[in-house]
Order: structure tokens, then sequence, then C-alpha cells
């Protein structure tokens, strides 16, 4: 046979077999992000927060990820499929999968993953997010040798099998980073947090973990076997500091991509080779209430609150139009905003009038009733710049009808001893009046609306769960947990949207505005987009010139 | 002379317990502690209060400080609340970066400060004296993070001549002499702050210990014996002189180590200081007292040293 | 520090002339300081009727919109802070606010630290052993350390700030006082006051202490200063004195942004040049105090 025909199929059969190559611009090069704050622990399954995901994404990846309208798309999982009871997830991994030390990647690495956070000596803070499956809470209870609900099929497939059914399975999947049995189970799990691994990762995600400087930045290099093919880039490093060092470093060049604070969006974009992305996100912020006094319990007090504030002049001035008000307390750009909800309009004589008709009566300057001065404690944690400036505004829109606001501004940990507060022996303890007033604090959806269950039903109140405004409204409590267990789509949309319109009618939470992030891009970086699913979309695709 | 060392390290010591009491004491009083900084939807009470346990943040205070002094006894730090790291690896991370941070600047602080002040001091009251010392005073007066912006502002952002923050330039991974000239270029402006800052204090009293000495009367007898003036300055003025500048030295290196911490935060230099900003703000006891300890370690070194470079230079003093 | 009791003569001879001259200039110099002191002063006593508005209320207009970071106009001179509050008023109360933190601060210092000296001097031994190694304790921490790890768990209040400067702070307050005090406890005057009965706490009000006082006074002036930087240090990091209360440290901490730096200068500059003034004036004071306590120091 000529020669060329057996190259020509040598050539052929080894085309087939390489991994999966991605169209880049450029292949190779270093590029450097930056984020606010350092990283704690690099483990995805201990306390995860935004500042650790970022990295842990990088290095580690998921069954099923998602879309940017947060719905899933396959991952290291090529297919599902569920039951007819809609109890069963039943996953199948890709073939030729394999961790960053070459160790394939199988089923049961992934039941390990999982089991782990059932645990009875696990206390990373996310079991319980997987309580659900079948089995869970017994083998946390050291009743069960491991949990019933997950079973290893064969090498490439597993399923989980959840005690009822839950709306929110395929986001509490999602959202599991997966680990590698053959390292993470070596360590007893009440070491993880303090074992090597927690500083150095090894995953399966695009990004091979390279080096963590404390202090100054995280490194990660380009994954050769990664199933959807090599990133683009060769290395990627994200700094952390203060956000106006970063400001810095980032006009002087020495950034490529950084998230930049609202006042500095015009320097920005004003710079010839950056570029300004403005992002939305899935966060809003708002006035929390404590619902147990008798002048918040009054609802013409919330409404007053509600109506004196100007809370566009927050966006148009603050945010320097970045963001929007928003009426409840679901973010806007989410599924479960009702389109329909009243708004809030600012409108100071109203709410004074409000206050008239509900017997607060103008003594001076501040209002009074039976006795009763309407002065409130206003408690704002540091961190967020804009949200700090927003006290004082409340605090003067306030006084012009009649309320006295008092701002008390402390870091975050302090406030939180005031929401889920503790008695003398140190024991958490269920709030009382005079615990905390008003507060200001963000929230939003990471993944899914059942994640505000604990804070809107009344038996999750303080000692028990984060309803610490106490809000105890049977038909929104009704439509929380109906909302858990409904899987039509539309049907569950209705009922977050529901539970919008009430909580608008109700103001326990009195919804401010809604920011967005501003991102600034050097001409240098392709592909970087964040958007609501965080920074790193796409990140295998990013490349530089 | 060593009965008197003996007696300095041991006072060191109880120093070193008394300062740690004081700061454990302080830290516990906080309100809420580490694990708060966690609040999530995902994490149930129950979860946080397991952990609580494990890391013993439920104890009593003394029943902690007990455990603690009792780990660092045997050498061991302990680990970080937020990140599970041990302490001492956090802070031998750190610790590199702060001493090339301080210990440039000292150097060239005293440098400075030792030129300047007896140049001032051989032409008192001139230009250059009214000069120096007016520079002084204005050095002392501005706050450093001020004096940090304004330089990063000019020197980087509108001239860039130099880099805004970080050790080194992170994405180039220089190697050999092309690193050390980006580390050194990245070491340029945070350590020009510093000497600023420092030589202003130091510069005035160098200058009036030298003037002082130069009216002693064996500098009279030494001008008289028709000696040129700039050899008297250096044999004689200039090393008794420096009695009290060593003293002043010792006490310096406090005031250093405290001026490091907003310097660290403004250029994101990964040393002490900002470690212990961080760790202040996560509520992080274990790393922020041994921050705190190490330093005064260091401080308590830094005037034994001093003590023992003055009984060097001064053969008159003996300690026994 | 040896000390030569001869009069001032420096290495190179000058004329009489230029040396008033000179004594003069100086002098000029700390008189002029005191007068820049005593007007600060008395713009802190009297913010209230000297601010032309409220440093709280944010400026909101008939439709309630708010002037937020607005460059200095007619109704506001230095223009209005990234709130919508007038950076003037802001300033005044802001120094009021800054110095008092500075002058109490001192005062706590200077208090203690006396009054732990003068104990430690007079009594001696074991008192003097114990004291005079707490003293070594506190001042062997890096000050803004100790504060910073305090200040985070304390809730920053201008209180707070005060107490912790001031308790850390009175370790130059007691050597002094205390080396006072152990000089004049030997002397035959006191000897003589013991004889006619004098007690001892009479002793140590009415002469040891007084003694003690010129450098102690210059020691406090100086404490002021340190204060003042040291207050602005903690509110650049967050831990100062907390919005929406003003203070030249808050009001100085916003030129942390590169864009408050370049485009908005009335929002730092003022903050920034009150410190630097002040704490300018108060270092040529203490300096000018020093020498007027020391005549034959021979430094200028």
């Amino acid at each position: 046979m000529p020669i060329r025909f057996v190259l020509a199929a040598l050539l052929a059969a080894s085309l087939s077999v390489a991994t999966a190559q991605r169209a880049c611009e450029t292949v190779g090069g270093t590029a450097t992000i930056a984020q606010w704050s350092e990283p704690g622990n690099l483990n995805p399954l201990i306390f995860p927060t935004t500042y650790d995901t970022n990295i842990q994404e990088l290095v580690f990846a998921r069954l099923i990820r998602p879309l940017a309208d947060l719905s899933f798309e396959p991952d290291m999982a090529e297919s599902w499929t569920v039951s007819d009871d809609a109890r069963t997830l039943t996953f199948t991994l890709r073939e030729d999968l394999t961790f960053h030390d070459g160790e394939p990647v199988t089923a049961a690495d992934v039941a390990f993953t999982f089991t782990s956070m059932a645990d009875p000596a696990y206390d990373g803070g996310r079991f319980a997010e997987i309580s659900i499956l079948e089995g869970a809470q017994a083998y946390r209870d050291g009743e069960a040798d491991g949990v019933a609900g997950i079973e290893v099929l064969d090498e490439r497939t597993i399923s989980f099998t959840t005690v009822e059914p839950f709306a929110p399975f395929l986001p509490v999947i999602g959202g599991v980073y997966i680990l590698p049995e053959h390292l993470y189970g070596e360590v007893p799990i009440d070491r993880w947090q303090e074992h090597a691994t927690n500083r150095e990762p090894l995953g399966s995600g695009p990004f091979v973990f390279d080096e963590y400087r404390a202090g100054e930045f995280v490194s990660v290099r380009a994954f050769e076997g990664y199933w959807e093919g090599r990133p683009c880039l060769d290395r990627l490093i994200v700094r952390f500091g203060d956000q106006n060092t970063l400001l810095a470093a980032l006009l002087n060049g020495e950034i490529d991509a950084a998230p930049v604070p609202i006042d500095g969006a015009s320097s920005v974009d004003d710079h010839a080779s950056l570029d300004l992305q403005v992002v939305e996100t899935l966060t809003f912020q708002y006035i929390g209430t404590n619902l147990r006094g008798p002048v918040l319990s009054d609802l013409a007090v919330r409404r007053a609150i509600a109506h004196g504030v100007n809370r566009q002049a927050m966006v148009n001035g603050l945010l320097q139009g970045y963001g929007t008000t928003l009426n409840t307390i679901f973010p806007t750009n989410h599924w479960s905003y009702p389109a329909d909800v009243e708004g809030i309009d600012y409108d100071p004589e109203a709410a004074a009038t409000i206050l008239d008709e509900a017997g607060w009566e103008l003594d001076g300057d501040v209002r009074v009733k039976d006795g009763e001065r309407l002065a409130l404690r206003l408690f704002v944690p540091t961190g967020n710049q804009v949200r700090e400036r927003t006290a004082p505004l409340i605090q003067a829109n306030l006084r012009q009808i009649g309320i006295d606001v008092e701002i008390r501004t402390m870091d975050f940990a302090t406030l939180v001893t005031f929401l889920l507060p503790r008695d003398d022996q140190g024991e958490p303890r269920p709030v009382t009046a005079g615990d905390f007033d008003l507060f200001l604090l963000g929230f939003g959806i990471e993944r899914d609306p059942n994640e505000y269950l604990s804070y809107l039903i009344e038996s999750d109140m303080p000692p028990n769960g984060y309803n610490f405004i106490g809000v105890d409204d049977d038909p929104v409590e009704e439509l929380m947990r109906e909302g858990r267990v409904t899987l039509d789509q539309e049907e569950r949309q209705e009922i977050y949207r529901e539970v919008g319109r009430l909580m608008r009618a109700s103001l326990a939470w009195i919804p401010l505005y809604q920011a967005q992030d501003l991102y600034g891009v050097s001409e240098r970086l392709d592909g970087f987009g964040p958007d609501v699913r965080g920074v790193n979309v796409n990140v295998a695709g990013w490349s530089v010139d | 002379m060593l009965p008197f060392f003996l007696h300095r390290v041991l006072q060191a010591a109880v120093i070193l317990v008394l300062v740690s009491f004081v700061g454990f004491a302080i830290t516990l009083a906080a309100p809420g502690n580490a694990l708060q900084t966690f609040i999530d939807p995902g994490v149930s009470v129950e979860d946080l209060r397991a952990a609580e346990q494990r890391l013993g943040l439920d104890q009593p205070v003394p029943l902690q400080y007990l455990r603690w002094i009792g780990e660092v006894a045997g050498g061991n730090l302990g680990w970080s609340t937020r990140t599970g790291a041990p302490v001492a690896d956090l802070i031998g991370a750190r610790l590199g970066p702060t001493l090339t941070l301080m210990g440039t600047a000292f150097a060239i602080t005293l440098a400075l400060a030792l030129w300047l002040g007896t140049i001032t001091a051989a032409r008192p009251y001139s230009f250059l004296d009214y000069g120096v010392t007016g520079a002084a005073f204005a050095g002392i007066s501005v706050p450093s993070f001020f004096s940090a912006m304004a330089l990063i502002y000019l020197f980087s952002l509108q001239l860039g001549w130099f880099p805004t923050s970080g050790l080194e330039s992170y994405a180039a991974e220089y190697e050999g002499w092309r690193r050390l000239l980006d580390r050194a270029a990245h070491l340029v402006l945070p350590v020009t702050v510093l000497v600023l800052t420092g030589t202003a204090e130091l510069v005035r009293h160098v200058r009036g210990a030298v003037v002082e000495t130069l009216q002693e009367d064996y500098v009279r007898t030494a001008h008289g014996k028709g000696l040129p003036a700039g050899r008297v300055l250096r044999r004689h003025a200039l090393r008794n002189g420096l009695l009290p500048v060593i003293t002043l030295v010792g006490v310096a290196l406090p005031r250093l180590l405290a001026g490091s911490v907003v310097i660290e935060v403004v250029f994101a230099w990964p040393g002490m200081g900002r470690l212990l900003v961080e760790s202040v703000f996560a509520r992080d006891v274990p790393v922020a007292m041994a921050i705190n300890m190490i330093a005064a370690s260091l401080v308590l070194l830094g005037s034994l040293l001093a003590d023992m470079a003055y009984a060097v230079v001064d053969p008159r003093v003996r300690y026994g | 520090m040896i000390r030569s009791r001869r009069p001032v003569v420096s290495a190179g001879a000058r004329r009489p002339a230029p040396r008033a001259w000179r004594a003069f200039r100086h002098h000029r110099l700390a008189v002029v300081s005191a007068v820049v002191v005593v007007a600060l002063l008395i713009v802190a006593v009297f913010a209230p009727w000297l601010a032309p508005h409220d440093p709280y209320e944010l400026a909101i207009g008939p439709n309630g919109e708010i002037a937020f970071a607005a460059p200095p106009s007619a109704t506001f001179p230095l223009g209005t802070d990234s709130v919508g509050r007038d950076v003037l008023s802001r300033l005044i109360y802001g120094g009021r606010v800054s110095i008092t933190i500075g002058l109490v601060a001192a005062l706590v210092a200077i208090s203690v630290g006396s009054l732990l000296g003068a104990t430690a001097g007079w009594f001696g031994g074991w008192t003097d052993r114990v004291i005079s190694r707490f003293a070594d304790a506190v001042a062997t921490f890096p000050a803004l350390f100790l504060i910073l790890t305090i200040s985070s768990f304390v809730a920053p209040s201008i209180f707070n700030v005060i107490a912790i400067i001031g308790f850390l702070s009175w370790m130059p307050a007691f050597r002094l006082m205390r080396a006072e005090v152990l000089k004049l406890r030997s002397t035959s005057y006191v000897e003589a006051a013991r004889a006619l009965g004098a007690r001892d706490g009479r002793i140590m009000a009415w002469h040891l202490i007084p003694n003690a006082f010129p450098p102690i006074v210059v020691q406090a002036t100086l404490g002021v200063a340190e204060a003042i930087l040291t207050e602005s240090a903690l509110s650049f990091l967050g831990l100062g004195v907390q919005p929406p209360i003003a203070s030249w440290g808050n009001m100085l901490a916003d030129a942390r942004s590169v864009t408050v730096l370049r485009s908005q200068p009335w929002l730092w500059l003022p903050p920034g040049a009150a410190i630097f003034v002040t704490v300018l004036a108060i270092n040529f004071l203490g300096d000018g105090l020093r020498d007027a306590i020391n005549p034959r120091a021979g430094r200028r």
C-alpha cells in the first residue's frame, strides 16, 4: 500500500483520539485578573465565599453548569435522566475524564464528594444543601454506613434520590464541585480545613493549580487534558488587594481585568485602552426591620419608611446610574420577580399622611404616639461603600417626615451578633425587640429562590435559622414550602412571584436598589464577560493578544 | 556583660508573657468570632455551632488562653480560623516582605538622617539647615497614607516610572537579574514613603545630638589643636553624638513597624502589617495574636541590640 | 544626654547680630504657630456658629434631588461630598472632632503617665519595678498594631478612639515624671518639707509634679499632633471615627480612590491641608516650648 495512505490513516486515527479542540484567537500567554479579597479556603466544601469560589471554579469541575438564564447544561456529565416520580436524577459522565494528575474521574469520585458533605465529622457548612437526599440525615447521625440516596451504578453512572420531589434539585447538584477521592479521601474530614489540600487544590477543571502566594495572588495553568479542550491561556493569575490599589494597578496596565468601584467608573471609561463592562447581578440591598417591637410591627411605619426614602436618588447619585430600584425581595432580572408588583413611590408627603393617620403626631421634629418616640437605630455594616453612604441619605429623608434615625456603623461580624444573638452562656437565643431596629444588608439569588426559605418561615427564626426579621406570615410560608416541591416551572414561577407580591405588601424587608457590577477590562484580554453566574464565565475561552 | 545579657533576656520573656495576656484578653473581648463572618443561606445554624465547637471558640476565655499558650510553648502557633492554614506558615511567608521593606527603609533612613543631620549641624542656621529642618517638619506633619497615594499618583499613574503595587510583576515570571531589578522597582515607592517619614523624624534628633557634641570641651580642644573641621566632625563629634542616636534607633523600631501597616495596605505589599489588618477584620484571633507577639519580640530584640551597640560604641559603658 | 553648661557657641563662632536675628526668627515661628493653634481652637469651639450648614444634612433640593459630590459653588464654598453634605461645614466640625481627639487623648496620656510616673518614682522598689515593666510591655507593641487589634473589636466611636490612643501613649510622660520625681525625691528641699510634717501626697502634688510640668507639657503638645495623625491613619483603615460623624481623618480617607484624587480635589485637599497645617503648627509650637524651657540646650 502506498506509504501516504498509511500516513493519512495514521493521522486520521490520531486526530480522532485527540481531545476536543476549541477555537482560540491566540493560544498561550498570561492574563492577570483581580478580586477585592483573598480567598480563605480553596477546598470547595469548606464555607466557600464568592472569593473562594472564584478560584475554585478554575480548578474544579461539576457535573452540570449553569447557563446565563440559570438553567443547566452538561459539564462533566454528558447527560442525565429524571425518574418518573421526579425523585431520582441519574447522571452519565463523559468518557475519558481525568483529574489534573491523570487519574480518571469516575462516579465513585462523585459519590465520595456528595457523601462527604453528609459525613458526621463534616463541618464545612454545606450539609444543609444536600440534606434532602434520601438517607443523608441518617448517615449524618451515624445511623447508616452511607447515604442511601447516592448510588453508583457503574464507572460512569451515578444516581441521586431525594426524600420527596425537590424542585431545586438540579441547582443543588450544579453547585457541587467534584473532588478526587484518591486525594481528598486520604485526609480525615475534620482535618480538611487545615490540610494542605485546602491551599493546593487538585480537580478536573480547565486550569491546574500552580501557586498560591498568600496576600499576593493565585496562579493557575492550563490543563492540557481538559475535556472541552485546553484553555486558550497558558496561565491565569488572580491578584488580591484593596479595591483602590487594584484600580490604580488596572489603570497602570498591571492588571488585565478587575472589578471597579463606582467612583472609579469614570477613570476607567476615560482610559484609552480600558473598557468598562457593566454587569447585571442577582443581588440587591434592603432595609431590614425587627418586626417584634411596637413601632416596627406597625405596617404604617414601614410603609412610611418605604415611601419616605428617595431610592432613585441613591441609584442616580450614589450608584451613578449603574443600578435600578426594585420593589420586592427578588432581583428584577430573575424569573421570580413579579413584573406587575406595585411600585414604591418616593412621596414624603404621602408618608407623612400615613403616619398622621396612624396616630403618629409631630412633636417638634419627631413624631410621638402614646408616649413613644418614633426613633429608630439603623445598623450599617461596613464593607460596601455605596451601602454605607445610603445611611445618611436614609437618615436625612426620614428626618423630613419626623422619624429620628440613629446610625450605627459596625463591621459585618458585629452586625451578625445582633441579628443572631446569644445569651450570656454564649448559646444562640431568640431575637427580642431590643436587639435591633433597622439594618442594611444585601441579599439575592445564587442558584434558586429556595435559598430564601430559612429567612421567611416562622420556624426558622433564630436560634433555628436566618429569619431574624421575624417574618410570620402564613401565606408566605405556605407558598415558600410549596415552591420547594413544585416541579412544574410555570407553577413555580407564579408561586414565587406571589411571594414577591405579598412581601411587597408587608414591607418586612424594605427593598432599596439593585446595583450593577462594574469591571474594567484591558483591550489585551478577549473573552472576558462576567454575568450573573460570576466572573469566570467562559474562562477557558479567554485569550490575550 | 553576660549577667546583664541574661537579665535582659529574662526581662524580655516576662514582658512577652504580659504582652500576650493583654493582647489575648483584648481580642477575646470582641463581639463576634471568626465564624460569624460566614453567614450564608446554605450554612445551617447547627453547622456553625459544630464548627465553633471544633475550633474551641465557645470555651471560656481563660481556657482558650491557656490552650493557646500551651501550643505556642510547644512551638505550634495554631491554625488560622479564617483559612485553616498553620499560623506559622502564614506569618513566615509574610515576614520576609516586611523585613525587606523595613530593612531597606531603615538602612536608607539611618544613612540619610546621619548625613543630613551632620551636615546641617556643621552649618547651623544656613539655608541648607532651614531647608532640611523645614522639610523634616513637613515630613512629620503629613499622614503617611497620603504621601503614599500622592507618590503613586505622580510616579506611577502620571509618569509611569514605577508600578503601583505588589511585590513584583507576577505575570512576567522574570528570573535572575531581571527579577531582582523588577523587585527593586516595586520596592522604590513604598520605601520612599517610609524613608521620607522616618528621616524627617530622625534627622532633627541627629542634628541636635551632633550640635551638642560639637559644643563639648574636647571638641573645642580639638579645634584649638588645629585639627581640620571635617576630621573633628567625623572622628570625635559623630562617634559620641551617636550614642543618643543609637537609643533612638532602638525606639524607632516599633514606630517603623507601625508605619509599615498603612504602607503595606496601600501598596498591596504582602507583609505582616497587612496580614494583621486582614486578620483583625476577620476576627482571626490566632493570627492577630501571633503577629502581635512576633512584633513585640522583634522590638525587644531591637532594643537589646541597641543596648549592646551602645556598650560597643561607648567604652565607658559597662553592664554588669 | 550630656549637656554643656557653657553659653551657646557653635563650632564656627558667628557675629552676635545674626544670632539675635535667628533667635527672633525662631521665636517668631513659634509665635505664629501659637496663633494658628489658638485660631484652630477657636474654630473648633465655635463650630456651630461658624459652619454655614449642618454637617449631617444632605442638600436636598425642592424636588428631592441631591447634589452629590458637587464642586465648590456659592452655597457650598468647598463643594459637597459623595453623600451630598457641605464640605466646609464638615471640615469645621471635623476639626472639632479631630482636635478634641488629639487634646483629650494627649490629656489622658499625660494624666495616666504622670500619675504612674509619680507613683513609681516616689515609692520606688517593687512598685517602681512592676510599673516600669508594665510600661515596657506596652511600649513594646508597635502602637498601631495594638491600636488596630483593639479598635476593630471595640465598637469604633470617638470615645473609644480617644481612650485607645490615650492609654497607649502614656509612656513618655511616665518616664519624664518618674525621672523628675526620682531626681527631686532625695533633695533637701523635700526632706525639709517632710520635716515640717507635709504628707507624701501633698509633697507630690504641690512640689514634685509642678516641677515636672514643663517637659510634660512639651510632651503633651507633641502628643496632640501624634494623636491627630494616628486618628487619620485609623480612619483610613476604617477603624477610626465612623461616618456620618466627620473627622479630618475619615474625610481624607476619600482620597484613596484615584478618581477622587484626580478629579474631586475639594473632597480631600481641605482636610489634608487642615491636618498638615495643624500638625505642623503644633510641632513648631512644641519645639519652641522645648527650647523655651531649655535655653541652654544649644539647639537653636
